[in-house]
This record gives C-alpha cells, sequence and structure tokens, in this order.
C-alpha cells in the first residue's frame, strides 16, 4: 500500500471501509512517515474534541449588555427625532419673532433652545453629522 | 424573507417572558422595528448557542462575554439582511462563528484561560494547557476560512453536511478543504514541535 493522506482523513472521520481500514492499519506498522502524521494530526483533533461544553448559561451582565446596548440606540434615535422637530418649531418660532418682534416668542425660543441642548447632553448616539446640524440650529436661534 | 405558517413559541427556559404566539419569521421582523419584546426573545432562544461557541472558543468567561456582545450588536443592527434563504439558526450561526473568529483573532492576550484549567484534573493541568495553548496559537495561523471549517467540524463536532449548509459550500467542496486544513494545522504543528 503506498502513503495516503486522504485515507488518514478518512480514518480520522471514521469514513474508511472496514477492508481499507485494516489495509491502512498494516501500512502504518512499517510506514513511520504516515504513523507521524497520523499520531500528530489525531493529538491536535483530540485537543479540539475534548474540549469541555461548560454547560453554563450566558450571565446577566450579557443580557444587560447586549439589550441596554441596542435600547440606548434606540432611545437615541427618538432622542434624535425629538430633537429635529423642536429645532424645526424653533425656526418656525424665530420666523415669528424676526417679523413681529413678540417678547413671548423670544422667551418661547430661549426655552426651545434650552430643551434642545438637554436633549443633545441625553443622547450619545446621535451621528456627528446630526450633532453639527443641530449645533447650528442652536447657535442660529441664540444668534436670532 | 419566506412565508411560513404562524406557530407558537414557547418562552425557552424560563417563565419570565411573555409568551408570543408569531411566528419566527415575524418576531425577526418586528426585532427589525427594534421591538423590545421580540429582540428579547431572539437574545433568550440564542444566546445559549452564542455563548457556548464563545466560551469554548475563548476558555475564558470575560473575553467570551465581549464576543458575544459583539455577535448580538451585529446581529441586531444586520438582522434586515436576514432573507430567509437559510434556516435563521443557521445564518445566525454563521454570522456568531465570523464574529467571534474575528474578535478572537483581534485580541492580543488570547490564551486558554481559567475555565478550561478548573475543569481540569490537578495532575493534567499543565500538559492540557499547554496542547490547548498550543493549538490554539496554530489555529490562528490557518487562513480564516480553514480556522472557521476546524472549529466547526472538531470543536462543535458538526457534520460535513451541517458545515455545508452554514458555510454555502458544496458537501464535497466542504470535505476537501477540511481535509487540507487539517494537513496545514499538523504541518504548523510539526514546525513547532
Amino acid at each position: 500500500m503506498t502513503c495516503s493522506n486522504k485515507n488518514l482523513n478518512k480514518y480520522i472521520d471514521g469514513d474508511l471501509e472496514p477492508a481499507a481500514e485494516k489495509k491502512l492499519l498494516s501500512h502504518l506498522k512499517v510506514c513511520p512517515t504516515c504513523a507521524n502524521t497520523l499520531k500528530s494530526m489525531e493529538k491536535m483533533i483530540g485537543v479540539l474534541r475534548n474540549i469541555p461544553d461548560y454547560d453554563r448559561s450566558p450571565p446577566q451582565s450579557l443580557r444587560r449588555r447586549v439589550l441596554g446596548e441596542t435600547a440606548k440606540t434606540r432611545d437615541g434615535a427618538a432622542l434624535l427625532k425629538l430633537g429635529l422637530t423642536l429645532a424645526t418649531f424653533m425656526i418656525i418660532v424665530g420666523f415669528f419673532f424676526l417679523f413681529t418682534g413678540d417678547k413671548k416668542a423670544s422667551e418661547i425660543l430661549e426655552y426651545s433652545a434650552a430643551k434642545l441642548q438637554d436633549i443633545y447632553g441625553e443622547t450619545e448616539e446621535i451621528s456627528s453629522y446630526y450633532e453639527d446640524e443641530l449645533f447650528t440650529a442652536i447657535v442660529m436661534m441664540i444668534d436670532y | 424573507m419566506s412565508e411560513s405558517a404562524p406557530e407558537t413559541f414557547s418562552s425557552p427556559r424560563g417563565s419570565k417572558r411573555i409568551e408570543l404566539k408569531f411566528s419566527e419569521n415575524q418576531i425577526i421582523e418586528r426585532a427589525i422595528d427594534r421591538d423590545e419584546e421580540a429582540m428579547g426573545y431572539i437574545y433568550e432562544e440564542y444566546s445559549p448557542l452564542v455563548w457556548s461557541l464563545a466560551l469554548r472558543y475563548t476558555g475564558n468567561q470575560s473575553l467570551a462575554e465581549d464576543a458575544s456582545a459583539a455577535v448580538f450588536i451585529r446581529l441586531f443592527k444586520n438582522l434586515h439582511k436576514f432573507r430567509g434563504e437559510s434556516a435563521f439558526k443557521t445564518w445566525l450561526y454563521r454570522l456568531s462563528i465570523n464574529t467571534i473568529i474575528n474578535y478572537g483573532r483581534r485580541e492580543k492576550k488570547f490564551r486558554a484561560g481559567e475555565l478550561f484549567e478548573n475543569h481540569l484534573g490537578e495532575g493534567d493541568k499543565t500538559e492540557e494547557i499547554e496542547a490547548r495553548d498550543l493549538v490554539q496559537r496554530l489555529l490562528k495561523k490557518l487562513p480564516r476560512r480553514d480556522e472557521k471549517l476546524i472549529i466547526m467540524r472538531e470543536m462543535e463536532g458538526m457534520t460535513y453536511q451541517e458545515i455545508a449548509n452554514i458555510s454555502n459550500l458544496k458537501l464535497s467542496t466542504v470535505k476537501t478543504r477540511i481535509f487540507r486544513a487539517r494537513l496545514k494545522l499538523r504541518k504548523l504543528y510539526e514546525e513547532e514541535v
């Protein structure tokens, strides 16, 4: 029998026909190269196959981390929508103030700007693009 | 996503969650819309699978937690990409093994950790741990594709057909690649010892 790595592979998987297995085992007795190849392959595969199944449930900290992280992203998106709505509202009130000079409109603008800053402070997930947009809106409103 | 008849999914391992009377596809669609309950269901259902893979691959509780968290964060971000061409579990497993291997390769101090040591008897600790560390190091020297195949076959004990399904490869291709990967691993071993 000649050396065949394919047969060694099948032997490791237990897929070798009985007659072929018998031949291989005889060959291994007289071929140190194949015997060594099989020995080192079985050793490595044995290590991997014998890694214990730890049978442990995932820790609660993982759950908090995963679902907390995704909730933060969701809350960030909701805050972003709220911030943009508020900024739009401020632009409308800003124009109203510009044309009428109404004092009440000025107070509303100041209050809205403060709330917008709170929203910005609470969210870490808003992208830098939207951060810039929001800040530009705030600065414009305060300048008015 | 393929349509399937709705079936009842009972709460796995527990009682805390509300029982959801939706098909898995419906749960996935809700999770894409960031429905908290649906995301919780997916986490409860599949976290043992992800955790087990991460824990056996890293042998370290802290690293396994980081790797598992990376899997789920990536999963929820990419859920809309699931097209139902394979079972959800298969798709998730593919994403998990890719993420965990990438995580393991980035982690510089990666080695067989305390969990593995705790599972061994006093006498065989040193030899077993050294062997585990060696194989773990050698695995990382393989191309990613080969490492993934060896993990699925040897560490996870999957059949060639299961690996073919997860990898989107023909059965004969999987057999050939695993055969070659084993030879490469053996060559690396010979060079090291």
